[in-house]
């Protein structure tokens, strides 16, 4: 062997000495950055894997009426899961499962013995006995869950406004929705240190995050009002079997909601959820939702604006009809209301005298008015999906348009909308914001949050809220509204039957009836207003299809409040019976029902009677309104 | 003469101390890093927590008794035996591909089933090529083109046939040290170019016969775009090492053993060191490698003979090399390879290698004067 030159090779190994140095120089300035720089946000990342944790549901607030009455409430369920790493007999742990829960057992056992997750939810909804037995077996792997689960107390009551919760428990509808995240609480979990399969490490102890319960809502609803309104509304559909039907109750005063109902509708315990349409159908609420054209209850806020701005004039005349830039627009009795003063004219709803006012104040005090009525814009009431009131804008509206605009067409409103502006109509102008939460309380039944009346505006004067509300009750006491009347209270409102549009024209034989009326109950001024959308049969009039449901309502709300009816000299309450009228001619129908001392809405100008309502014989009260149609 | 060489060897146990405690701390400390990163799994699969550690404990054994018979063996006489070793290594390589002896784990053959124990034939072959390098390269003052032949031809062999294993970083590694150990015997520049082109060419071929090479090529620039797949190995060697920041979580106290970390002894157990001991930690691990690489370029300057001179050279370039790569590995600067760290991961065969070979530089230390100037 030969010896080595020891100096090149010394100087070469030097170099690759050197070069290794500063490679590993390299990498411990790359492990400082790891370990260093980024290592709070790796630990923090790694974290999250090194922990698994068990949800524990925060139990979800209850939905009570004013007056406390439960509408919703949470109880505990127990949701069991399994941890398939850490179970040792599968088929074991799905028989104990199956047994004490009633599930089938191979659906228990193809869940048991799913593949490649940390966790299985397996059954949901257990008793509190069902969970102890299944805890009994102590079972490795088998975790028994505290879950909270949504009843209502009244099953289909309310259904709208109150809305439903998911399998999860969030609110997907009402006030479920709306107030979800304070209903809801804060969950709680139990955090397991684990292995990367799951396995719960030894000497580690499981931290609980407590829950923190839902706030208790409480609404502004009344509980025996709205009792009323859905037996009505429920009266409403049986009898007519409309595409839908609703009624919204407010305090005219406050702005609170104290009823709303609305159909279809379904039990809350019981949802449709595999009907998905009728599902989200049945969940509209509609005193809120819908956007309807409110026909002659409309003319409230027209005669409201007439006499707030010095239009009315001292008698009106209607031929049945009224030519407006040379358009022929029918009053809704083709024979016309002759000559006849303000006060007959709103008795009469007669469309003449409103287009008359409209037309007299204009388009620009109209359309001012009707903002400061509120329905240029949303009410903002806190119940989801509220809609918006259609208007033709400032500019393009042409004479025709505003003389209809009089009488309650060519404009869409919403039911609250309409309700809220009545509303400030009938409490001296003030135009109240409504809404239907009262206070939030918390588990120790504390009130953290209280909702007052907020007063968003002036409508009209105090002179004039007094005189709309004595016309509008002589129109419950001797004009159109008289179906509405319960003996010995008072009572005012006034009808509307608005035929729909459908794309843009007239659909015939599809109306929507309704009536706006209002009361006083305890002190209270209520205002209730009725629709019915699209009544079948030949019956459409507001006045009869939407009336006496009001009537009814309010009859329920004075014998529940222990209201004394107040039988003044007029109001001695006298039967009639309902004369038979098929065969007569017009002149012989109306004679018939005068002489038996009640009031007609009718069909048809030719021939004989074909159909009436109601039958022949039914004893009614006097001044009811009646119907007949000739054919 | 004799009094002189007694006088040495009385007074240095070994050739090279730094050398020997360095390499031994690392197999020590080795042992304890397998019952860190293996106690959890080794719990899990085997109901004993040491399963992992009593074996690697009993290869220390072995690998010890090797380091110290070959630290008193005249390596100079192996010089002799590196035909026979490269053809050994050959066959060995060969074998593993032979149904029956071959094991395959984790999609490859890389294990030769020997009855009592199964062993890593590139562990050895690693070695013996350099073995053989030195011997060809020493038989020339200035080497010929005929060497050079002969090594690249030896050098070819074996990086084909763990190729085939595959083992792509075993590959890498053995060409790497080939380089070094040519630049190290002095080979003129062209050469190296003739070296490099079918290398290159190799390269690419490889790359584009078997694509899921390129994914995991390049899974380690973004591990978070594929972190259930490519890129999870890497995050969980960066949580752990991110766990340990400065100091560490202390001894015994990683949570990424949890089975969290795949190959936590063996490819991936620097990462535990980091978690456990923190920055400090590895840079001290470091610092001990580089105390025994110094060592073995010290060993290599000042041997007395070619054939010593480039033989420690190269057995120092496998272990600097193969650590190197290895924490590039676990920190994401180049793309994941599946290399064990030297002394510290788990592995029977690599152990004893490593140890062995250590031997070898000591042997080589042991046969050199006290004084570095002083000529025999």
């Amino acid at each position: 062997m030969r010896n080595i030159s020891h100096i090149t090779l010394k100087r070469r190994l030097f170099a690759a000495a050197l070069l290794i140095a500063f490679l590993f120089c390299i990498l411990i300035a790359r492990l400082f950055y790891i370990q260093v720089v980024d290592g709070s946000a790796l630990s923090g990342k790694a974290y999250g894997q090194w922990t698994r944790d068990l949800p524990m549901k925060a139990n979800r607030g209850d939905i009570t009426d004013r007056n406390g009455v439960v509408l919703a409430s949470s109880y505990t369920t127990y949701t069991v899961y399994v941890r398939p790493n850490e179970m040792e007999d599968v088929a074991a742990v799905s028989s104990a499962i199956s047994q004490v829960s009633g599930e089938e057992y191979a659906r228990v056992y193809a869940r048991v013995s799913k593949k490649g997750v940390s966790e299985v939810r397996v059954v949901t909804g257990l008793s509190e006995a069902q969970s102890f037995a299944l805890r009994g077996y102590g079972y490795p792997g088998l975790y028994v869950v505290a879950d909270s689960a949504r009843y209502y107390e009244y099953g289909n009551f309310a259904t709208q406004l109150l809305g439903f919760v998911n399998a999860d428990g969030d609110g997907q509808s009402g006030v479920e929705m709306y107030y979800d995240s304070l209903l809801k609480g804060v969950d709680g979990a139990a955090y397991t240190e684990t292995d990367l399969v799951g396995n719960k490490l030894d000497g580690t102890n499981t931290t609980y995050l407590a829950p923190v319960d839902g706030l208790t809502a409480t609404l502004t609803i009344d509980f025996t009002l709205q009792s009323l309104a859905e037996k009505a509304v429920r009266d409403a559909v049986d009898k007519y079997s409309p595409l839908s039907a609703s009624c919204l109750m407010m305090d005219a005063d406050t702005g609170e909601i104290l009823a709303m109902a609305s159909a279809p509708t379904y039990d809350l315990n019981d949802l449709p959820r595999d009907d998905i349409a009728y599902l989200l159908q049945g969940a509209k609420n509609l005193p809120v939702t819908d956007v309807y054209e409110p026909g002659s209850t409309f003319k409230i806020l027209t005669a409201a604006i007439g006499i707030e701005t010095g239009v009315i004039a001292d008698s009106y005349y209607c031929p049945g009809y009224r030519m407006v830039d040379g358009q022929r627009i029918r009053c809704w009795r083709s024979i016309g209301h002759g000559s006849q003063d303000f006060a007959h004219g709103i008795m009469n709803s007669c469309n003449c005298v409103f287009m008359d006012i409209a037309l007299a104040a204009g388009t620009d005090t109209m359309y001012d008015n009707l903002g400061a009525f509120g329905l240029t814009a949303k009410t903002g009431i806190d119940v989801s999906g509220e809609g918006s009131s259609i208007m033709l804008a400032r500019d393009s509206v042409k004479t025709v348009d505003l003389a209809r605009i009089g009488f309650g067409q060519a404009i869409a409103v919403t039911p609250i909308g309409l309700a809220s502006a009545v509303c400030s109509v009938l409490n001296g102008g003030r135009l109240m914001q409504p809404y239907v939460l009262s206070t939030l309380t918390d588990a120790d039944g504390k009130i953290v949050y209280s909702n007052t009346p907020t007063e968003k505006g002036k409508t009209v004067s105090e002179s004039t809220s007094a005189a709309m509300k004595e016309y509008l009750y002589s129109v419950v006491e001797e004009g159109g509204g008289k179906n509405a009347y319960v003996a010995g209270y008072r009572i005012g409102g006034k009808t509307g039957t608005a035929q729909k549009y459908e794309n843009g024209s007239i659909a015939q034989g599809k109306y929507v009836s309704s009536f706006i009326g209002f009361t006083e109950i305890d002190g209270r001024t209520v205002v209730c207003l009725f629709k019915v959308d699209e009544p079948q049969g030949y019956v459409y009039y507001g006045s009869i299809v939407a009336a006496p449901y009001v009537g009814q309502i309010f009859a329920g709300a004075f014998a529940a409040a222990g209201a004394e009816p107040d039988y003044g000299e007029n109001e001695t309450p006298d039967k009639t019976d309902m004369p038979d009228l098929e065969g007569l001619s017009l002149a012989q129908a109306a004679a018939a029902v005068k002489a038996a001392g009640l009031q007609y809405e009718y069909t048809g100008e030719e021939g004989r009677v074909t159909t009436q309502f109601p039958m022949a014989g039914e004893t009614l009260s006097e001044g009811s309104v009646v119907f007949f149609s000739l054919g | 003469m004799t009094r002189a060489l007694y006088a040495t060897r009385k007074k240095r146990f070994f050739g090279s101390s730094p050398l020997i405690l360095s390499a031994s701390f690392l197999a020590l400390f080795g042992i304890l890093m397998q019952y860190c990163a293996s106690s959890y799994n080794a719990q899990i699969q085997t109901g004993d927590e040491f399963f992992f550690v009593k074996k690697q404990a009993l290869a220390a054994v072995a690998a010890f008794a090797c380091m110290f018979v070959l630290s008193r063996t005249d390596i100079k006489k192996l010089a002799k035996f590196a035909p026979a070793a490269l053809v050994i290594a050959i066959a060995a390589l060969a074998a593993v591909f032979i149904p029956g002896l071959g094991v395959e784990r984790y999609g490859a053959t890389r294990w030769l089933n020997l009855g009592i124990a199964t062993v890593q034939p590139s562990e050895f072959a690693k070695f013996a090529l350099v073995l053989f390098i030195s011997a060809v390269a020493a038989r020339d003052r200035k080497l010929r083109a005929g060497s050079f032949a002969l090594i690249a031809f030896a050098a070819g062999s074996v990086c084909l046939l763990i190729m085939l294993e595959p083992n792509m970083s075993i590959t890498v590694l053995v060409a790497l040290v080939t380089v070094f150990m040519l630049f190290a015997i002095g080979v003129k520049l062209r050469w190296f170019a003739l070296l490099a082109v079918p290398a290159a060419a190799a390269l690419v071929v490889l790359i584009a016969l078997e694509p899921y090479r390129i994914k995991r090529l390049l899974a380690f620039l973004d591990p978070w775009s594929s972190p259930l797949a490519e890129g999870y190995q890497l995050i969980q060697s960066y949580y752990a090492l991110g766990s340990g920041g400065w100091f560490g979580v202390g001894l015994f106290n990683s949570r990424q053993k949890y089975l969290f970390l795949p190959f936590a002894e063996s490819d991936f157990v620097f990462s535990i060191v980091g978690e456990e001991l923190g920055l400090i930690g590895c840079a001290l691990v470091i610092a001990v490698f580089c105390v025994l690489i110094v060592s073995g370029f010290r060993i290599g300057a000042r041997a007395d003979n070619r054939f010593e001179a480039f033989f420690a050279a190269g057995i120092t370039a496998v272990i600097a090399l193969q650590t190197l790569l290895n924490i590039a590995v676990v920190t994401g600067s180049i793309p994941p390879t599946g290399l064990p760290m030297p002394f510290l991961s788990s592995g029977g065969s690599s152990l004893l290698m490593f140890m062995s070979a250590v031997g070898a530089l000591d042997g080589i230390a042991r046969s050199q004067s006290g004084d570095p100037g002083h000529k025999m």
